[in-house]
């Protein structure tokens, strides 16, 4: 029965998706390998959930200027135009005429779980122990842990993302941190003007 | 349990998978090579590496910049 086929699928996505976040962390190599070979954008959809869930709730601990659902649309604009322009560089730097969306879409999803996760922790650090930090004992102790743990994120987006722009594009070293170099000159300037409209403090990327 | 057409076939999708891209090549014998030394441990628990080098920079970090790093975190916990 097709409704029965549906809800299977469904439920086939959602363990995926759950699985690879998890893997994420253990094994990102094999695990972005993996999701390059598959097209199930049920996935996306799980993560962009995920996303607005996040927004909806953040929004609840400390009033955002503009409502969730237009930052939300912003990370979806934000996440097509990274996709797209990864897609567009490779297109141009390789000459081929054809490209494969559904691995941009995956891979270039799956890299939000690090910014997702930095995000919530915050969120929840922020609910917990509000700032401003103090020189105290304990305030130098949080602020190490805090500026650990981010740095420790910020490696994850990294290898993650250089994951995903490598099976996606099938890149070298070089054509790859070239490409992210570009996404970042266009990016920073976008983000102080996000920053100065009041939309994003630091781009949800 | 697995008929003898099952496993040859399943071996053939993963190395498919393995082999979907050509290896990394830094154009450079030496460079490369310092690149898959330095980036295999990472294929396979990366955290282990990870957690011990965040710690390293953030503790080089607060001996650099001192007080400083306590205002950067109150800054960052406003950044969501």
């Amino acid at each position: 029965m097709d409704f029965n086929h549906i809800i299977s699928g469904f439920i086939a996505s959602f363990i995926f998706f759950v699985r690879r976040v998890i893997y994420l962390i253990v094994s990102p190599y094999k695990t972005m390998r993996d999701i390059a070979q598959d097209d199930d954008m049920m996935q996306v959809l799980f993560i962009f959930l995920c996303i607005g869930v996040y927004f909806y709730f953040a929004n609840n601990l400390r009033n955002y200027p503009h409502e969730p659902w237009i930052l939300f649309f912003m990370t979806v604009f934000h996440y097509l135009l990274t996709v797209t322009y990864f897609a567009l560089f490779m297109i141009l730097s390789t000459k081929q005429h054809r490209v494969k969306i559904a691995p941009f879409m995956l891979l270039f999803s799956y890299a939000l779980i690090p910014t997702l996760v930095w995000f919530i922790t915050n969120s929840v650090l922020y609910a917990l122990i509000p700032p401003p930090r103090t020189p105290s004992f304990l305030g130098k102790g949080f602020s190490l842990v805090y500026v650990s743990f981010s740095i420790g994120i910020l490696f994850w987006k990294i290898m993650v993302t250089y994951l995903a722009i490598r099976f996606a594009t099938g890149f070298r070293f070089f054509r790859i941190v070239y490409s992210m170099i570009l996404y970042l000159i266009a990016v920073i300037p976008y983000s102080i003007l996000l920053y100065s409209l009041q939309f994003f403090r630091i781009p949800f990327l | 349990m697995h008929t003898k057409s099952e496993i040859p076939d399943k071996l053939i999708r993963k190395f498919q998978q393995i082999y979907s891209l050509p290896p990394n090549d830094l154009h450079n014998e030496v460079l490369t090579s310092w690149y898959k030394f330095l980036t295999a441990p990472l294929k396979r628990m990366p955290f282990a590496y990870i957690v011990p080098l965040s710690i390293g920079i953030a503790v080089m970090m607060y001996l650099v910049v001192g007080q400083l790093l306590i205002h950067l975190v109150s800054l960052l916990q406003n950044g969501f």
